[in-house]
């Protein structure tokens, strides 16, 4: 379903097809990395995610519950030129978004991603979508 | 998105038709079938039919390169065939894409 609704609200921020679903990658990723590493494979633990659009971006927030990272740089996207499985996710949500910034706390952690609008175009009216 | 997966075997391939998303949930058994027919060693080849497939994950991708590795090492041939334009996206974005022997379609693939 989340991937369904980010395709959406990507579109209607002015995205063309192939950015929206890029970005709809990006987002599911992110869970996924949730799910696997803050909630240790369990699917039952809570995500929370908000979008907010600027003129010029399209901003999502993904706050969950789970155990921040021990080791940060597991975060980072590994080198692709050693073909082998595992680590990708991180090198598609960077190669995707313009921004990617993490927030660990005592309760809770937050992955922000932010994604712009080429130059010259502009969020339309009515599409804020909170 | 449920999954749908079967092997059909035709001229010494093993031909794996997946339909439906290759994601976090059902990338295990897309994984385990690929495997599994790699280590039956009673096929030349094993393709990969992505036909029916819209949306692949990073998961996903890794069963692919897990398949490819393993059936270097079994000296196997692996390829895939239909691949859409969002999982080839995805194969492009990890640089993956020329790693593989990619194929239009099964007939294509099965006359190589």
């Amino acid at each position: 379903m989340i991937r369904s609704v980010v395709g959406q609200m990507a579109g209607l921020c002015g995205f063309e097809e192939d950015e929206a679903r890029f970005i709809v990658v990006a987002v599911d990723e992110a869970c996924a990395n949730i799910i696997r590493h803050a909630y240790g494979g369990r699917t039952d633990g809570d995500i929370r995610l908000a979008c907010s659009t600027e003129d010029d971006r399209i901003e999502f927030t993904l706050t969950d519950r789970g155990r921040a990272p021990q080791h940060v740089a597991r975060l980072q996207p590994r080198s692709l030129e050693e073909v082998r499985p595992g680590g990708l996710g991180m090198h598609l949500i960077r190669s995707v978004m313009d921004e990617v910034r993490f927030r660990f706390g005592e309760e809770e952690n937050q992955l922000q991603l932010t994604k712009l609008l080429h130059p010259g175009r502009r969020v339309p009216s009515g599409a804020i979508i909170e | 998105m449920s999954i749908q997966i079967d092997v059909r075997r035709q001229e010494q391939t093993a031909v794996i038709n997946v339909v439906g998303d290759i994601d976090l949930y059902s990338s295990p058994q897309v994984r385990q079938t690929i495997l599994d027919a790699l280590n039956e060693k009673s096929d030349n080849r094993v393709l990969v039919n992505l036909t029916g497939v819209k949306y692949i994950d990073s998961s996903g991708v890794a069963s692919l390169v897990e398949g490819l590795q393993l059936a270097r090492r079994s000296r196997v041939r692996f390829a895939l065939c239909g691949l859409n334009k969002a999982p080839r996206q995805v194969l492009e974005l990890t640089r993956l894409i020329n790693v593989f022997d990619i194929f239009e379609s099964i007939e294509d693939a099965l006359k190589a």
